[in-house]
């Protein structure tokens, strides 16, 4: 019994170090988020996401890096994507540059990348951002394969 | 500061590995707060403060909304701290063992499925990121798990609903394997 009382203090200590270290690194993560909620507000006030429709329509190619830049760069919640990339749509701007902008919306995130270098390093967030840039036009003109083949 | 590895690890940006598989963490050195992180902060309220005297009511509009936005993302940073706490109690070998650069498919495809459970903003989860290599996890695994994030299970209902079944199910499935196969070009990079 005395076993069995001292072993749950020892996991309660356990518990309480694990919190502990825990809220302190989270504390100092703090900063970093900071930056990315600015950031994403100064981004929201200045730049109209519904605005970029006029970009479109050059050509499919130059469609999808588009939408991949202005997901790279526009941030928020997915569904605000989703809205943006439906209005895209409707106004005619090709699946495959929509993909690629729902993609970069959540993959690239620009306004991310000065956290992302803090917490998890330059070379880590630039090489992640780059490749998923290309991911996010690679899944779009995929996509627009399929789009061809009729199977969307 | 002690670095237990012979060649110092550019991506560990001023943390150590302190007590690789001892299941402690040094850093007594570690300073609270990353002076990169501060100046950005200090640069960006400069900025902030000039555009007031411009625009004072646009900067009014930032404010409120950030101050939103940090609200509502306290309680995803909440479960995140529940996550590292959970971490720090995992012995450092069973993290490396199953997510370790050596973990091969298989970490990948827990790396994966996590990214897409996770629920709120990236950023949110990068202190769980950081703190995760530190205990030895690898950087494609990391990797893997944002990219991933892409894909998430509780709004795949309203991509459905926006943009179709099938474009859904095509968008999604190409995600994930993008994500695992990057997840691989990560720990193959040195």
């Amino acid at each position: 019994m005395r076993i069995l009382i001292c072993m749950k203090v020892t996991d309660v200590q356990k518990i309480k170090t694990a919190f502990q270290k825990a809220f302190r690194g989270m504390f100092r993560s703090v900063p970093a988020i900071l930056i990315v909620v600015l950031l994403i507000s100064l981004l929201k006030t200045y730049v109209a996401a519904d605005s970029i429709v006029r970009f479109f329509g050059l050509c499919s190619f130059t469609d999808t890096l588009l939408g991949a830049l202005f997901g790279s760069i526009l941030a928020g919640n997915s569904i605000n994507s989703y809205i943006i990339g439906s209005e895209l749509l409707s106004a005619g701007v090709p699946y495959a540059a929509v993909s690629a902008f729902l993609a970069a919306w959540v993959i690239v995130g620009i306004v991310q990348l000065p956290a992302e270098s803090v917490q998890l390093g330059m070379r880590f967030a630039v090489t992640r951002a780059v490749a998923g840039f290309f991911l996010s036009v690679g899944v779009g003109l995929l996509l627009a394969l399929f789009f061809r083949t009729g199977l969307i | 500061m002690k670095n237990e590895s012979k060649q110092p690890d550019p991506e560990m940006n001023g943390r150590n590995r302190g007590g690789q598989g001892t299941g402690k963490q040094s850093g007594g050195k570690q300073p609270l707060v990353s002076p990169l992180a501060l100046m950005i902060v200090a640069v960006l309220l400069l900025m902030i403060a000039i555009l007031y005297y411009i625009d004072p009511e646009g900067i009014s509009r930032t404010l409120k909304f950030a101050g939103g936005l940090f609200m509502g993302i306290i309680p995803v940073l909440l479960v995140v701290v529940v996550f590292m706490a959970a971490a720090n109690m995992v012995p450092l070998s069973f993290l490396k063992k199953h997510l370790g650069s050596t973990s091969g498919g298989m970490g990948l495809l827990i790396a994966v499925l996590a990214g897409t459970f996770s629920h709120g903003p990236a950023y949110a989860w990068y202190p769980f990121l950081a703190d995760l290599r530190e205990k030895g996890v690898s950087n494609g695994k990391i990797a893997a798990f944002l990219y991933a994030r892409a894909v998430k299970i509780p709004l795949l209902a309203a991509m459905a609903f926006y943009f179709g079944l099938s474009f859904t199910i095509i968008f999604s499935t190409l995600i994930l394997v993008a994500s695992f196969f990057l997840g691989k070009m990560f720990e193959l990079m040195r």
